[in-house]
């Protein structure tokens, strides 16, 4: 059995290197640490061989496992691996919900972590600890903001909530002949315009028939034209989900 | 000195007639076949499926278990020689020229085959000429080039080569053909299980038949029937060591060698509705099956029946062949008789394609073909022509008879172009490419419209889908229950197929079912409707539909094989080819005899006078009417003769979308041009009928006006696939030169008032933030699971039916895709999931709601299995297309009688593109604003741009007779969380409307990044 005369306490791949005291000379040596296996070099001493990385990079520190093999018998060695250097380090701002929405909350979980270029975690400056976590109370104006300024991925967002009301009028364009009926501007309690996109629907009628006209929204605004036949009169309402904006009347005349 | 090699010591036909007409055959079969195939077969039926198997030995050789094709299942359900031997050769050539080699090869071995087999009846000349014969007969040119049927030809190869050694080995009793005979029979059994069953009693006994009758002296065979059946058995009793010792090794062989599919057909029973074959129809009621299944691959069989009844029953010899020959016949006539259902019974009737039964009566006649032939060409035949009808005579009737007959060939050899069996060529590499991109694998697609073109997709690659065009190993009670080839071509099963279809679509997820690639937009209608949305037409043409929110494939435990069978399968069929081989080398070199055919009787070269002139006579007749038919069809019919057959056409050729010959029908007139007709075609199209559907059946009713002119009453079904249309139309007609022309009516175009029409779209692209590393992105290009919201869920009980109907609200600021389902909770801990239909749109524009309805089982089930609880799952997915609905819309809800209501809706386009189906979602709601029913209304024309159309649709209500069930209370979940109904409102439209909503909800074709 190879004897390790040299065993460290942490293994460094970036300098370290194993001496093991052992007769014969087909010897094979592999590494696995916990999440990937390590190319490693074999050269033979006079009294045995030494084993050290092919590659002297960084890894992710943790146990691992050497094994000598030769011929049909395995050895097993733990060893504890760590980096010399801990290389460039990064700041990590996870957010969560990505998505808030003012109808419901703007309350929003801040993670803030520490990892080096091998993706091993360092501990936090401020703080003593690898994570911290921060209750945050967003602001209400929608938008989208950056938990770091330099990182698009930590974008989130603050979405406009419901209209709160929808203001209607209605003018007849004599050269269209039709009415241009325009719902807007439409904001939610906190004064953002709401999403673009929201579908707003007309609902109308004469004296006989029922007509429902969709529209959506762009810049707070969703306008409808309503071509009327025979100098009719209709009623008409506009309404996104439960809100309902006044009855307007609309006649050519 | 002039020289010339026209001596009679330079003849090239001196000696070996025999050989040199076989290298004749196999030469002719590498030349003409051999240059074809790679052409015809991607138009055949089988072909890619044998490749697709042939792949899966490629991939996986000692693993049975294929996952690609019907969530799962094992290839021991089919003898796998075949497949493993192209596998082989695919090692070194691509899949379709393995194929095509090895087709050549074995079609080389089948002359042989047939060479040897025709040697027991007759001399080597004959059967040379049979060997020639068999490059040319139609039967095993339709095999080959129409079907692809390779496993049936491999085993017929094989088959007849082992005929001989059997015969030979019963004659002589020499333990050596023994040997060659089984190892033949291996291969047989390896290749093609049917076959070998089959061949047992059609081939194999009249084989032994003839072989212990040539073993009788001559007074035996002078002797009467009863006389000769004595004898007959007495000396088959003498070879009954022989013939047991026989039959024990060959049930041993055929047992041993495939027994995993022995153990998987024992094991796994195949209970499925059966499907329909054109080979068991009745072919006076169905002549195109009769033309395909009967008349291609035995005109020449039937043009020599008398000479092949003269010769197969005039020798003792023959009652053997004369009687499978003849069972052969009448099986293969399929449903034109009731006699194979009652000789079959009525469960193999179902089972089998009874076309090959047709074709093994074809291969039993080749040899009394053959000697017709050559007595026709070159024997006493031909003497009495020319005696008694002078030389000339005889050289035109042969001349005629070759050359009409070898166009009839050339037809076959194209009639996959005539007639087209599948559609065109799909460039398979794009959707190679689409599968292979950001992980599309981890679900299953379908293809629709491919034709057997999914096979050869499914070879190009390790995607799985939830079809497959291997009926026999179906397992999915969707498809087992109801009488459907493949989901694919499910238009052409009808209302069942599409059924099927439709259940796939709308459980999806249970499939994990998420990419449909369509080549056929008939299916369009109801892939919008179910809730599939087009992301992204392929260069090749192929349009991609996607469905939101599918779970990814879950790992499927595959069904358990011992490994020691695993590797039989694995080693002994291959084994079998390999040690065939050997042996006929082993045999050829030191086994075989010289003239080793001596115990082959002489048969008499001459035929009566009736069959003299019946079989020269009947090929120039057929060949020749059949030609003249097909030329007749091509240019000559009348189709104005009268006016229905006028209407009729031109409804043919409208639906074939032949445009040109459609307007040939109206009667020619300067006002009305080709490019009339286009136009008015081009505006008036687009809609359900006729763009999305075939037409199925016309009726035309004539009310006659005066001698030349004519009213006529058409009456269309049409099939689209969101069901049946019917329509009504009368068109006028007048008799001009003979014919009968269509007046073209007066278009009414309507015109929109503006010049240029202006919508504001507000559309959306999701954008993935997809971080490039070697893990799978898993957070970051997650968009987030959007809010929504259930304005309100209800449990309906109308008689026997029961559903959930409600409405679901997109809370959020983007377009959502919502999936919904039920989960009910029986009280025998079961469940069962249930998802909507039609009646929903899947797609929603932020704050936009949908009514819903998803149907359950019946009242009988749910109240047998008793509902322990009900759940309603809504999960949301970020969406980018399928949020517009269509244009604006006014109705009107009037009563009518018994509870009926009217709806009458218009209608108006104000979008940019036209509206291919305008539709609308219907819900009956109750004065307190609870919804009851839901429906989808289609109207069967487009709308185009500006323009606006108006349709009438009759609704039974039910809430006079329905129940609402408020005992069993229906939880709500919305992306896996527990949530509350919101209150339900009055909806006063509804009420004012006899409790009538509608939203519109319309198919727009054209402009897929809208829908």
């Amino acid at each position: 059995m190879p004897v390790l005369s040299n065993k460290p306490g942490w293994f460094h791949i970036q300098s370290d290197s194993l001496a093991f005291i052992a007769s014969g000379k087909k010897w094979e040596v592999a590494l696995l640490s916990f999440t990937q296996p390590i190319p490693m070099q074999l050269v033979y001493t006079k009294n045995g061989f030494i084993v050290f990385p092919k590659y002297r990079s960084g890894i992710i520190e943790g146990n691992a496992e050497l094994v000598l093999t030769h011929r049909n018998q395995s050895f097993y060695y733990a060893l504890a691996l760590k980096n010399k250097k801990a290389g460039l380090i990064y700041e990590r701002d996870y957010r969560s919900p990505k998505t808030v929405n003012p109808d419901s909350s703007l309350q929003q979980q801040s993670i803030v972590h520490r990892y080096d270029q091998w993706r091993n975690l360092h501990q936090l400056q401020s703080h003593s600890g690898y994570f911290t976590e921060s209750p945050i109370q967003l602001p209400a104006t929608s938008g989208v903001y950056r938990a770091q300024e330099l990182n698009a991925v930590s974008a989130y967002y603050v979405q406009a909530g419901s209209a709160l009301s929808i203001p209607i009028k209605a003018i007849y364009d004599r050269k269209e002949k039709a009415f241009i009926v325009v719902a807007g501007p439409l904001k939610d309690r906190h004064n953002n315009l709401v999403a673009n996109g929201t579908l707003v629907k007309f609902e109308y009628s004469d004296d006989r028939h029922f007509f429902l006209k969709e529209a959506t929204v762009l810049n707070g605004f969703a306008t409808t034209s309503i071509q009327p036949e025979n100098n009719k009169k209709y009623q008409l309402k506009a309404s996104i989900h439960q809100t309902f904006s006044n009855t307007i009347e609309l006649h050519p005349q | 000195m002039r020289t010339t090699l026209d001596k009679p010591s330079y003849g090239i036909w001196d000696d070996y007639y025999g050989k040199k007409l076989l290298l004749v055959a196999l030469s002719l079969a590498l030349v003409t076949h051999g240059t074809i195939i790679y052409y015809t077969l991607p138009k055949t039926y089988d072909a890619f499926v044998h490749i697709f198997f042939a792949d899966h030995y490629s991939r996986f050789w000692f693993e049975p278990w294929e996952y690609r094709w019907y969530t799962g299942f094992l290839t021991t359900s089919y003898p796998p020689m075949v497949h493993q031997v192209i596998a082989l050769i695919g090692k070194i050539f691509p899949l379709k020229v393995a194929f095509c080699i090895y087709a050549i090869f074995i079609l080389e071995i089948l002359v042989i085959g047939i060479y040897r087999f025709t040697k027991l009846f007759f001399d080597k000349t004959t059967a040379g000429v049979a060997a020639i014969l068999t490059v040319v007969l139609s039967s095993i040119i339709e095999t080959l080039h129409v079907y692809g049927q390779m496993p049936t030809l491999t085993g017929l190869a094989f088959l007849l080569n082992a005929l001989p050694f059997l015969y030979q080995y019963l004659v002589k009793r020499k333990l050596g053909y023994l040997v060659m005979t089984l190892a033949f029979l291996s291969v047989t059994v390896s290749a093609h299980h049917v076959t070998a069953i089959f061949g047992m009693v059609f081939f194999i006994a009249p084989t032994i038949f003839m072989a212990v009758t040539d073993g009788l002296s001559k007074t035996d065979l002078s002797k009467k029937i009863t006389g000769f059946a004595l004898a007959f058995i007495r000396a088959a009793l003498k070879r009954h060591k022989e013939i047991l010792l026989f039959g024990f090794l060959m049930i041993a062989l055929a047992i041993g060698l495939i027994f995993p599919y022995w153990y998987w057909s024992k094991t796994d029973p195949i209970t499925q509705v059966s499907i329909p074959h054109g080979s068991r129809d009745n072919f006076f009621e169905k002549p195109s099956s009769g033309l395909i299944f009967f008349v291609i691959p035995l005109t020449l069989i039937f043009a020599l029946l008398p000479a092949i009844t003269h010769t197969i029953t005039r020798k003792k010899r023959f009652i053997g062949w004369a009687v499978s020959f003849f069972i052969c016949l009448l099986l293969g006539s399929g449903g034109t008789t009731p006699f194979p259902k009652k000789m079959l019974g009525e469960n193999a009737f179902n089972i089998l394609t009874l076309d090959r039964f047709g074709f093994w009566a074809s291969i039993i006649a080749i040899p009394f073909m053959a000697k017709f032939i050559y007595s026709f060409i070159a024997g006493p035949v031909k003497d009495f022509w020319e005696k008694n009808f002078r030389p000339k005579t005889h050289f035109i009737l042969s001349t005629i008879t070759g050359f009409s007959y070898l166009l009839f060939i050339v037809f076959i050899f194209h009639l996959g172009s005539f007639r087209p069996l599948q559609p065109k060529e799909i460039d398979i590499q794009p959707l190679l490419n689409f599968l292979n991109r950001d992980e599309h694998m981890r679900w299953r697609y379908l293809t629709l419209g491919f034709g057997d073109q999914m096979a050869w997709l499914s070879a190009n690659s390790l995607a799985a889908t939830v079809d497959g065009n291997y009926h026999s190993a179906r397992r999915l009670p969707e498809l087992t229950t109801r009488p459907v080839e493949r989901l694919e071509n499910a238009k052409f099963s009808g209302e069942k197929g599409l059924a099927s279809l439709t259940d796939f679509l709308t459980n999806a997820e249970k499939y994990n079912l998420k990419y449909v690639f369509s080549n056929d937009r008939y299916y369009d209608p109801l892939l919008y409707y179910s809730g599939w949305n087009r992301t992204i037409r392929l260069e090749n043409g192929i349009m991609v539909w996607e469905k939101g929110n599918i779970s990814t494939i879950a790992p499927i435990q595959p069904t358990q094989v011992h490994p020691l069978l695993k590797k039989l399968w694995g080693i002994f069929p291959v084994g079998s080819l390999c040690i065939a081989f050997i042996l006929t080398i082993f045999y050829l070199r030191r086994y075989k005899e010289k003239d080793y055919f001596d115990s082959v009787p002489e048969t008499n070269q001459y035929y009566p006078l009736p069959v003299i002139y019946a079989s020269s006579l009947l090929p120039i007749l057929f060949f020749s009417g059949f030609m003249f038919k097909q030329v007749y069809e091509l240019l000559l019919v009348k189709e104005q003769k009268d006016p229905s057959t006028a209407v009729l056409n031109y409804y043919n050729h409208l639906d074939f979308q032949r445009f040109e010959s459609a307007f040939r029908f109206f009667k020619p007139t300067p006002t009305y041009p080709l490019d009339q007709f286009l136009l008015e075609k081009s505006v008036s199209d687009g809609g359900l009928l006729p763009s999305f559907a075939k037409l199925d059946s016309i009726a035309v009713e004539k009310t006659t006006i005066s001698k030349d002119t004519v009213f006529a009453a058409v009456y269309t079904r049409w099939r689209t696939s969101l069901g049946r249309r019917e329509k009504r139309e009368i068109i006028p007609l007048v008799k001009q030169d003979k014919k009968w022309y269509i007046i073209p009516q007066p278009f009414k175009l309507e015109i929109p008032d503006e010049q240029m029409l202006h919508y504001t779209y507000t559309l959306f692209k999701r954008q993935g933030k997809r971080v490039i590393s070697s893990f799978p992105t898993v957070k970051d290009d997650r968009v987030k699971k959007p809010f929504a919201s259930f304005k309100q869920a209800n449990f309906i009980r109308d008689k026997n039916r029961n559903f959930i109907t409600g409405e679901i609200l997109n809370a959020d600021d983007v377009p959502v895709n919502i999936a919904l389902s039920v989960l009910v909770q029986f009280g025998n801990n079961t469940v069962k999931k249930y998802y909507p239909g039609t009646a929903f749109k899947y797609n929603l524009s932020p704050k936009a709601s949908s009514f819903f309805q998803i149907e359950l089982d019946s009242t009988e089930v749910l109240d047998s299995l008793q509902i322990k609880s009900v759940s309603l799952y809504a999960d949301t997915d970020v969406s980018e297309k399928g949020y517009l609905s269509g244009g604006s819309l006014a109705y009107t809800a009037t009563p009518g009688a018994n509870h009926k209501i009217n709806i009458r809706t218009s209608l108006h386009n104000e979008l940019t593109t036209e509206i291919n189906i305008p539709g609308i979602l219907v819900a009956e709601k109750d004065k307190d604003g609870f919804i009851w029913q839901t429906q989808l209304l289609l109207h069967t024309t487009a709308v185009r741009s500006g323009l606006s159309t108006h349709f009438e649709q009759p609704l039974q209500k039910i809430q006079h007779r329905a129940k609402r069930l408020e005992q069993i209370p229906i939880t709500l979940f919305i992306n896996g969380q527990l949530r509350q109904q919101l209150p339900v409102n009055k909806d006063e439209l509804a009420t004012r409307n006899n409790g009538i909503a509608v939203m519109s909800h319309c198919f727009m074709s054209q402009e897929i990044y809208l829908q």
